[in-house]
């Protein structure tokens, strides 16, 4: 199995570059940041909550995909320029975000199971706002281009990965369980690469305008 | 019975999600490349489509300074040919007159003589102006420094012309190419002039490669590049035209009160 310790490593550093330039940038970069900085702690708490407190990871999975979720549709929409797409991404914001506060309301104790349908729900707008952003730069320097390609590209293989570990933890086929967490190991460093070169980007172009 | 049944129920749920994310993903793709293929379509058009428009806007130039042109010569032959052959042909009526004096008859010849030889003088400028005959008759080289000592003895200017490019370089400019390096040099000169309040100019040929570099210096104003208004302007898109004719590179340096510097590369046979 890859050691998820250096993946931990990788992505602290990360955010630890984006964050040197947090006050120097825009809004864009600012949500971005905290949305790695996010995703780093809830990953890291989530991996060790076991260790700590004996606890499964289920709540804290409710917990990323909704924080990707809000942060991501907040990154997109300073990134998405028609009206039509900003108005599909905030009509979309509010009727998930209620449809899923309501379905934990009238029944709590879903809070406490992994929930396909919620992962699957908040997943999928983000890869449509992803394919829009790409869209509208067509032929074109798009901001944030390599970071939104690695989004899409980790959110894209993320979400099959995820499904395929359900499967295989319902049919208790432990030999592809380690196959599919070293997958994701692998599509994490590929999604790191995306934004190491993005952040690369962002610094040239800044000393460039300079 | 019912745990199995449980059990089947979430492995066909896992099953459905997987299906379901297979079927949103590949939709989303299809409709990438369709709306893609559209855009990409409409992108290529509306580069047509500016390409026609500069195209048009050139034409237009050319059809401007091409009227100008025609109302200076007009001008020109108005005031310092057509009024002298106006008294020239008076003075000959006058010739007809009976019983003129001697002394009337040499003063009107006199005149004659007089008012023709600045008529043609006049014509002779006014072609020179429309055509260089040094150009014509020596090439570039001399006809530049023809310009060049026209600029200098005007005393409010001192141009340096500097030519390092091999003599067999230029002869093997088309007359075309000449004169259009030329006119570009002419207004450039004008702009400095006019604009620049250019008190030193600098102009140089050289080889690069198997080409001809040719910069030009002014110690003017300048003016901001970035300003898409200056860039319109008749004389410098004239020398855009020219630039793209003899399939040229062009490039401008300039900041207000940096100077000016325009430099352009041009192969030769
Ligand atoms: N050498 C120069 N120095 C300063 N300004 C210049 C120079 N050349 C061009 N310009 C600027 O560019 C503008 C456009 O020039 P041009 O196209 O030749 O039009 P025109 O000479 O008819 O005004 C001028 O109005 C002037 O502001
Ligand atoms: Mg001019």
């Amino acid at each position: 199995m890859l050691n998820s310790n250096y993946l931990f490593l990788t992505s602290a550093f990360l955010c630890l570059l984006y964050f040197i330039g947090f006050f120097k940038n825009g809004k864009t970069y600012k949500i971005f940041t905290i949305y790695i900085v996010g995703v780093l702690l809830i990953d890291y708490v989530g991996s060790n909550l076991y260790r700590w407190f004996k606890i499964y990871n289920v709540f804290i999975s409710h917990f990323f995909d909704l924080f990707q979720f809000v942060l991501l549709s907040f990154f997109y929409s300073t990134l998405l320029n028609t009206k039509n797409q900003l108005k599909i991404l905030y009509v979309t914001f509010i009727v998930l975000l209620s449809f899923l506060s309501i379905r934990y309301l009238v029944n709590p104790n879903l809070f406490f199971e992994f929930s396909l349908l919620e992962s699957y729900l908040t997943t999928m707008p983000i890869i449509i706002y992803a394919t829009m952003h790409l869209y509208n730069n067509l032929g074109k320097k798009a901001p944030f281009y390599y970071a939104n390609l690695g989004l899409l590209f980790y959110l894209f293989s993320s979400t099959f990965l995820f499904l395929l570990y359900e499967l295989v933890a319902l049919l208790n086929a432990k030999e592809y369980y380690l196959i599919i967490v070293n997958i994701n190991i692998v599509l994490q460093y590929i999604k790191f690469g995306f934004f190491f070169y993005q952040l690369k980007i962002i610094y040239f172009n800044s000393n460039d305008r300079n | 019975m019912t745990e199995i049944n449980l059990e089947q129920k979430e492995v066909l749920k896992a099953v459905f999600f997987i299906l379901l994310a297979f079927i949103s993903m590949f939709l989303v793709l299809v409709l990438f490349f369709y709306f893609s293929r559209k855009k990409i379509v409409q992108i290529e058009v509306e580069k047509k489509n500016i390409e026609i428009d500069n195209q048009k806007k050139i034409l237009q130039n050319t059809i401007e300074t091409q009227e100008e042109e025609r109302k200076r010569i007009a001008q020109d032959l108005h005031d310092d040919i057509s009024s002298k052959l106006n008294i020239v042909s008076l003075n000959t009526h006058l010739l007809r007159t009976p019983n003129l004096k001697d002394e009337e008859l040499h003063d009107i010849t006199q005149n004659i003589i007089e008012l023709t030889k600045k008529a043609l003088d006049n014509s002779r400028r006014i072609a020179h102006d429309l055509l260089p005959p040094v150009l014509e008759k020596f090439g570039l080289h001399a006809g530049i420094e023809e310009l060049v000592f026209e600029c200098n003895s005007s005393k409010s200017v001192a141009v340096e012309y500097l030519n390092s490019a091999k003599k067999e370089s230029l002869e093997s400019l088309s007359a075309g190419t000449q004169l259009h390096i030329f006119r570009i040099l002419q207004e450039l000169i004008n702009n400095s002039l006019k604009h620049g309040k250019a008190k030193k100019i600098t102009i140089s040929l050289e080889n690069f490669s198997n080409q001809i570099k040719l910069l030009y210096h002014d110690d003017g104003l300048g003016f901001n590049s970035n300003d898409t208004n200056v860039k319109s302007g008749i004389g410098m898109s004239n020398i855009a035209s020219r630039v793209t004719i003899i399939n040229g590179l062009s490039d401008i340096f300039t900041k207000p009160n940096e100077g000016f510097q325009f430099q352009l590369i041009f192969a030769y046979e």
